[in-house]
């Protein structure tokens, strides 16, 4: 379980993102989950003792669909239902290691939820790196389809 | 003998490959280089991504590619027009602009005449003709329905 203060430093083909520890999220190991056919769009399932299957997508650095087979860990979004998603790089960061600005992405949302993103954490000399809303990557995540 | 000068009015124009822009001085925080943005992921063609400025993010639209057209490649004569929040926006809500060179300073007075501008140039609530060249007066509550949409 995250601290609620503490960002996860999400890596997607070199290209990073943040997820708020507020949104309440689980890192899991590749051997404790159903990891599924090579190339699929759902790349694990991970199978609650309850019987809830919560879906685990491999996406690239632009959020689209892209199969993944070297993945060591899965990244689980605390939800209704929860998904989550295989990253190339997993790191969590402190408080007082980041600083983030409230930013909204330009046109419409892309989910039900609204955008993707609600803040963005800058530093000098550096691309900025989006951070996202959680309950709208959950969206974009169902929206995806493929879950069982 | 030149004419009288009535409430002058101080603006940049933008260059781009579609209509280049004149902005009141006013509306604008700064014009910064452009540097590598982030990309942000399903946008629509215009907004390019989010640039660092001042340790705020702002993002980036191209006009060209509001217009309708492919956004030209930045180079190394690029900048950002940032500019100040929109009318009604959030104070944090700083958005840039991408301009092909340096922007170049006008000054707007009674001489200037409007001319009509065709509807293929969205968000645009006036044209202005300064020797043969014609330069856009954004519409700004139009441009805040495009970028912010409801």
């Amino acid at each position: 379980m995250a601290d609620n203060r503490q960002y996860l430093r999400i890596g997607l083909m070199g290209v990073d993102y943040l997820l708020p520890g507020s949104a309440g999220f689980t890192i899991e190991k590749r051997e404790d989950l159903e990891v599924g056919d090579s190339g699929a769009l759902v790349a694990a399932v991970r199978a609650a003792p309850n019987g809830t299957r919560a879906p685990a997508y491999s996406l690239d650095a632009g959020l689209n669909p892209f199969p993944r087979h070297g993945w060591q860990r899965a990244v689980f979004i605390h939800g209704t239902p929860a998904a989550g998603l295989v990253a190339d790089e997993i790191e969590l960061l402190s408080p007082g290691d980041v600083h983030i600005e409230r930013f909204r992405p330009l046109g419409r949302p892309v989910t039900r939820a609204g955008h993707l993103f609600s803040g963005a954490w800058v530093r000098a000399g550096q691309v900025p790196v989006l951070v996202f809303e959680p309950r709208a990557l959950l969206a974009y995540l169902a929206q995806l389809g493929g879950a069982q | 003998m030149k004419p009288a000068v009535h409430n002058p009015v101080h603006a940049l124009e933008v260059p781009n490959h579609a209509l280049p822009l004149l902005l009141p001085s006013a509306c604008m925080a700064e014009v910064v280089p452009y540097s590598p943005l982030a990309a942000v992921p399903h946008a629509p063609p215009w907004f390019l991504g989010v640039l660092g400025w001042r340790l705020r993010p702002v993002p980036v639209i191209s006009y060209e590619a509001l217009a309708g057209g492919e956004p030209a490649a930045p180079g190394p004569r690029s900048r950002v027009v940032v500019l100040y929040p929109l009318p009604g926006r959030e104070v944090w809500e700083f958005v840039g602009v991408l301009s092909s060179a340096e922007p170049q300073s006008r000054l707007i007075d009674a001489t200037v005449t409007p001319v009509t501008v065709q509807d293929a140039y969205p968000c645009i609530a006036s044209g202005l003709r300064f020797d043969d060249r014609l330069v856009g007066i954004p519409d700004f509550a139009a441009l805040v329905r495009m970028l912010y949409p409801a």
